[in-house]
């Protein structure tokens, strides 16, 4: 739904968003100004071991669950304080890994009343970024060329890579600094042992990112989280974007040979520092250095910002009926490259792609479906031919079957699952009880399924030989008719499979004829 | 990082607190002795000099007492040792104290000539006598507990500070001793029928001039007064003697728990008591003091507030509107204008007594938290609270009940906030809460917007009148996160200390005094030198003194306004040549904390609650705030130098810790705080001049 054009100013919007991390439960509130700003009103956070129990045991104890909860019943006091309406309560990696996680998010909802979003470490990504290009406002220091974002946090470190502001790859490092601590059993060491440790694991890991991202290209090494800002503190110059500081690479490394040979009580004295806070300080401050000697990078920049500044950016354009203009070209450019892995014919999935958007615009108030759907239709488009890398015979369940399986950044699990089923049913059967992959959508899912699916076949029909023409295809919309004007529709072959198209889906789903006559 | 080349943990650089503490009761006596005020002015300051030395016999002397009974030897920052503390504690305090009773008994003459006269017992008329026997008889004896101490094993516990009267006996073998304490419950000096002017009776006098009656049967060979000051409750000894508790063990702690550490007794009172005083309470010479007057100066309090005799006092100066209030109907809109500033008591705390009321009735306020540090038991504050919490607000309240002495009173009305829906805590463990802060969480027009109000002094409207303090009143987003956070931070709602601009005590208060300091000695240079001005109650925190040190030796000019005690040597050749320390003592106690920093021509200026002493930085929640409004810097600014020009009310700091007398010196006597008050008069005045005009009321459209 796109904005309404009115002349009133909109609300002030109060927004809450709740992370609920590996070793605390973080608390934002805000309220978001007619100008679009977000004023912070509340900041909290509370220890909560979850990631101690979900990485050694796999699973939370009662006790940190219980916990865990009266901390989110105090923190959903004061939201209902605030009257917020829109609240997001996400939970990462320690969440992720606990087999009772469903037991744990259960409990949440019947003592809180709010839903736990568990997000995977892409998306954790991408809330950073947008907090970071929100905090830069397109002031230096820019995301130029070759920059990465990078995140230690208690679980993994969440890399994104990004070129010219936008994101073009993006790797969840299983380096998190209670995860390494645990692992290795570094509370029981001394100092210097316990990080030599460490520093071996992060060695050992840094192979992986192989192929995946570039780091020796990266020119710009962004880094967030609290064991960021901490080095921005102690060694940081700050830059005239206030929420911003930079450390050389010999400040940095200045920093971590003194922490190095610390133990944690050492530190926290030393640096006047909390428990929780010198816990992670070393291993994640490694794990920093490590990355940046890998780049080309010759200082980092540490961002005040975190994901939860990203959340609160998502609920205002939830709020707001906005659209993340990067989201479309991220989620895009990820299709594009699995279309391309896959060898997919592209110019033609660009053709029909561009054809069934053009669709979806033209019929906006019969689906009503917001921008972010007209997305998911592009990349359903785009994919719907990777199944004939498997083999051409029933290409469209393959495609099914590799796009469910991908990962396509900017898009949560469930978005992914319903691009795999649009590009299934861009061909032959329409959607039965009997299809599993179908019937396990929610219904509103189902729905959407129908009406995407349904364009995407009519795309695929008008199969224009040239994309030039799907921007000259016009449109007559009535009530109960939708008349195509097709350029070259004289084709007999062409006149042929449009008209095979009319009793297909699209009259079942829209309710409505289908005509076509030529230009 | 202190300089290499100089040693600034040299003993001749620092002064010793408890001397420095006791020279500024001696400016609070001469208070009392300055011919220049009236004479019940004089009597109050007789009073407080007599109170206070009480209390740092209390806590000050009974923590060194405390070290000296622990075998502890280490020595203070200026080189004295407890020991050696504690004998020129007594050499000052004997000193000071005869020339208290000196000025009292004068000054008790003097309000003779006024018609206020407290009767000595020889003066008695007969129809006194009687009527003060009937008393006796009525009101006095059924509760006395006259008592044969040398009998009683063990000895009965005679309460601290009160008065006890000592009957010494003569006997078969030795003198008996019969001591009666004087029931608190009786005000100390109580008048008589008279008919003219007001007589005063001690309350000790009446039990004396009736002692016979209480010994039948005994030759009584003197009849004497003497009073005990006993070791403070642990509590507050854990606050304000925790520094020197520290290195005593606990054990001895406990044996010495309200052990009594000075006893005062009248002039020419009998052998017998002094002896059994000395045997009893294991006292040295030096603990005892005689007194050549009356004892407890305190309750001289009682007189000097009598009502009447206003031409024995000052004339009354009645705290003005607040100048950034002008013009503004509504308390609400005034502060989301503009920051406002209250300069108590030259300007009225009545403003934040009436937006606490308003909070409490007003349905778009939806939360109010405060914290409660010292305020008064029947306090229009503690009204507002209770009635907003009963009104649905979320209300949240930081009660410090380890308020020296006021704990009794302080839990009652803690009860109260509580019944009424307050979520009160009662302090955080460990520390005592003395920052003094306000948020109120208010929607207007669908926006959520906070109120705050950071202050130099507690909420306490009668003190509000007594004490110099400034607030300020300010809307500014990011203060209030910050203040939200503390909050938090207090009722454990968050463990989260990040905050942008308010500096929190124990956390990085002192790291921050040190590094503005250090950022002034870096931005300061030969051509425009740096210049710190800074206005405080005490400075006592060795880290800090060395960081000014450091500055004075790096050109910074130091102006340091300190009221009471000051650790710092100005005038040390090559340590603190740039460094000038002036105390105020005037009618209103100076309270107000306020730091200046020039930082190389974009001047900053700062707030606090805290006074500069290492145990209230380490140990007690304060806050510093920095105050961005440039017509409210300069403002500050102006009155800090207004200080500096005070030439009757100040006193300046010499190199060997004595203080000196401002001279008026050919100028025109001129006295800060009655500036000051002028000032608020005069903006008052222009005020009601420009509001002879009429606002128009206009359409909201821009």
């Amino acid at each position: 739904m796109t904005q309404t054009e009115t002349q009133e100013t909109p609300p002030v919007e109060p927004l809450a968003a709740i992370d609920i991390g590996t070793n605390s439960i973080r608390l934002l509130i805000g309220q978001l100004m007619p100008d679009g700003g977000i004023e912070i009103l509340e900041k909290a956070h509370r220890t909560v071991r979850l990631g101690q129990d979900s990485f050694r045991r796999g699973r939370l104890e009662p006790e940190t669950m219980q916990a865990a909860v009266s901390i989110l019943r105090e923190f959903k006091r004061t939201i209902d304080l605030y009257k917020v309406n829109h609240v997001w309560t996400v939970a990462t990696s320690a969440l992720r890994e606990a087999r009772n996680a469903d037991v744990f998010c259960d409990r949440v909802l019947s003592a809180t009343g709010l839903g736990v979003d568990i997000i995977d470490a892409p998306q954790e990504g991408r809330l950073a970024v947008m907090a970071v290009r929100a905090a830069l406002n397109d002031k230096p220091p820019s995301l130029g060329t070759h920059t990465l974002i990078c995140e230690v946090g208690g679980g993994g470190t969440m890399l994104t890579a990004l070129d010219h502001g936008q994101i073009e790859a993006a790797h969840n490092l299983g380096l998190g600094s209670i995860r390494l601590r645990e692992a290795l059993g570094a509370g029981e060491l001394s100092g210097e042992s316990a990080n030599e440790l460490i520093q071996n694991e992060i060695n050992a890991t840094m192979a992986s990112l192989e192929g995946l991202i570039s780091l020796k290209s990266i020119r710009t090494f962004f880094i967030i989280g609290s064991d960021a800002r901490f080095a921005a503190a102690r060694a940081g110059k700050k830059l005239p974007n206030p929420k911003f500081s930079t450390l050389s690479r010999k400040a940095f490394d200045k920093l971590v040979d003194a922490i190095r040979p610390l133990s944690l009580e050492q530190v926290m004295a030393k640096y006047g520092v909390s428990y929780n806070d010198a816990e992670t300080l070393s291993a994640a401050l490694m794990i920093y250095q490590t990355l940046l000697h890998e780049t080309s990078a010759a200082n980092v920049i540490v961002a005040s910002v975190t994901m939860r500044d990203g959340l609160l950016l998502e609920l205002a354009r939830r709020c707001r009926h906005q659209d993340d203009p990067w989201f479309g070209r991220e989620v895009i450019q990820s299709a594009t490259a699995i279309a391309e892995k896959y060898k997919v014919n592209l110019p033609h999935a660009r053709r029909v792609a561009a054809c069934a958007v053009r669709l979806f615009d033209e019929l906006a108030k019969e689906h009503r479906l917001g921008q972010r759907y007209r997305t998911l239709l592009e990349a359903a488009a785009l994919l719907h031919e990777v199944g004939t890398f498997v083999a051409s015979r029933a290409y469209h369940k393959h495609s099914y079957y590799l796009i469910a399986n991908s990962e396509i950044y900017g898009l949560n699990h469930h978005e992914v699952q319903i691009v795999a089923a649009v590009a299934r049913y861009h061909r032959h059967s329409a959607p039965k009880p009997t299809h599993l992959e179908y019937i396990s959508l929610p219904q509103e899912s189902r729905v959407i399924v129908n009406k995407l699916a349904s364009i995407l076949r009519l795309a695929k029909a008008l199969d224009i030989s040239d994309v030039r023409k799907a921007e000259q295809l016009t449109f007559k919309l009535t009530q109960d008719k939708l008349t195509v004007f097709v350029p070259g529709l004289a084709d007999i072959s062409l006149r042929k499979r449009l008209l095979e198209s009319r009793n297909d889906m699209f009259e079942h789903v829209f309710g409505m004829e289908l005509d076509f006559e030529g230009i | 990082m202190s300089q290499p080349t100089d040693n600034l943990d040299r003993t001749e650089l620092f002064i010793n607190r408890e001397l420095s503490w006791l020279a500024f009761n001696r400016r609070v006596l001469e208070q009392g002795l300055r011919a220049s005020l009236p004479p019940l002015e004089r009597l109050k300051f007789l009073a407080i000099f007599s109170s206070n030395l009480d209390e740092f016999f209390m806590i000050r002397v009974a923590g060194l007492m405390q070290q000296a009974a622990a075998g502890v030897t280490s020595k203070d920052p200026s080189g004295l040792s407890p020991k050696e503390q504690l004998d020129a504690v007594a050499a000052a305090a004997h000193e000071l104290v005869r020339q208290h009773t000196q000025a009292v008994n004068a000054l008790l003459e003097e309000l003779r000539t006024h018609g206020l006269t407290v009767l000595k017992r020889s003066e008695w008329k007969l129809e006194q006598r009687e009527f003060l026997r009937d008393f006796f008889d009525h009101e006095m004896l059924p509760i006395l507990t006259p008592m044969a101490v040398q009998e009683l094993q063990p000895c009965p516990l005679l309460p601290g500070l009160q008065l006890h009267v000592a009957i010494t006996l003569d006997g078969q073998e030795a003198k008996r001793l019969l001591v009666i304490p004087v029931p608190p419950v009786f005000i100390r000096y109580m008048t008589v029928p008279s008919r003219e002017g007001t007589l005063l009776v001690a309350v000790e006098d009446i039990i004396a001039d009736n002692a016979a009656r209480l010994c039948p049967n005994s030759i009584i060979s003197s009849i004497d007064v003497f009073r005990l000051t006993r070791d403070a409750d642990v509590s507050v000894q854990e606050d304000e003697a925790g520094d020197l508790l520290e290195s005593v063990e606990q054990a001895v702690q406990d044996r010495r728990r309200r052990a009594v550490v000075r006893a005062e007794v009248n002039a020419g009172a009998s052998e017998t008591l002094t002896r059994w005083l000395t045997a009893t309470y294991a006292l040295a010479e030096q603990d005892i003091y005689t007194i050549d007057g009356r004892l407890n100066g305190g309750s001289l309090w009682e007189i000097a507030g009598r009502s009447g005799y206003d031409a024995l006092r000052l004339p009354d100066w009645p705290p003005q509107p607040p100048r950034d209030l002008a013009g503004y109907d509504s308390l609400w809109e005034a502060i989301a204008d503009h920051d406002v500033l209250l300069c108590h008591p030259y300007e009225s705390f009545e403003p934040v007594v009436r937006l606490l009321q308003q909070a409490a009735q007003d349905p778009c306020v939806l939360a109010v938290k405060q914290t409660l540090y010292r305020t008064s038991g029947d306090s229009p504050i503690i009204d507002a609270l209770e009635k907003a919490a009963e009104n649905g607000k979320e209300v949240t309240v930081l009660v410090e009940l380890k308020a020296r002495f006021d704990e009794a009173r302080n839990v009652t009305w803690a009860r109260r906030l509580e019944d009424a829906g307050c979520h009160v805590i009662y302090g955080v463990v460990g520390l005592k809460t003395h920052a003094k802060a306000l948020l109120i969480v208010r929607r207007e027009s669908g926006r959520i917007r906070r109120y705050v109000h950071l202050a130099t002094g507690n909420y306490n409207d009668k003190t509000a009148r007594l004490y110099s303090d400034i607030g300020l009143f300010t809307c500014d987003s990011q203060l209030a996160q910050d203040v939200a956070t503390f909050f938090n931070l207090l009722t454990g709602f968050s463990e989260g200390t990040a905050m942008e601009k308010l500096t929190i005590a124990p956390i990085s208060l002192r790291r921050k005094v040190i590094d503005l300091i250090d950022r002034e000695i870096a931005a300061s240079s030969p051509d425009r030198p740096g210049l710190i001005i800074a206005k405080t109650n005490a400075l006592e925190d060795k880290k800090i003194c060395q960081a000014f040190y450091r500055a004075s030796q790096a050109g910074v000019r130091v102006r340091l306004n300190v009221r009471g005690v000051c650790c710092l040597r100005p005038g040390v050749k090559g340590v603190s040549d740039r460094i000038e320390v002036v105390s105020i003592l005037d009618r209103f106690l100076e309270h107000a904390r306020i730091y200046y920093f020039s930082n190389g021509g974009h001047p900053e200026v700062y707030l606090s609650s805290a006074d500069l002493m290492g145990r209230n930085l380490d140990k007690r929640f304060e806050t510093l705030f920095p105050i961005h409004d440039a017509r409210l810097k300069k403002r500050l600014a102006d009155m800090l130098d207004t200080y500096f020009q005070d030439t009757v009310q100040s006193w300046r700091l010499r190199a060997d810790g004595t203080y000196e007398p401002a001279k008026p010196a050919g100028k025109k006597a001129v006295s800060a705080q009655t500036m000051l008050y002028e000032q608020a008069v005069a903006a008052q005045r222009k005020t009601r001049m420009n509001s002879a005009r009429f606002k128009p009321i206009k359409s909201q459209k821009s």
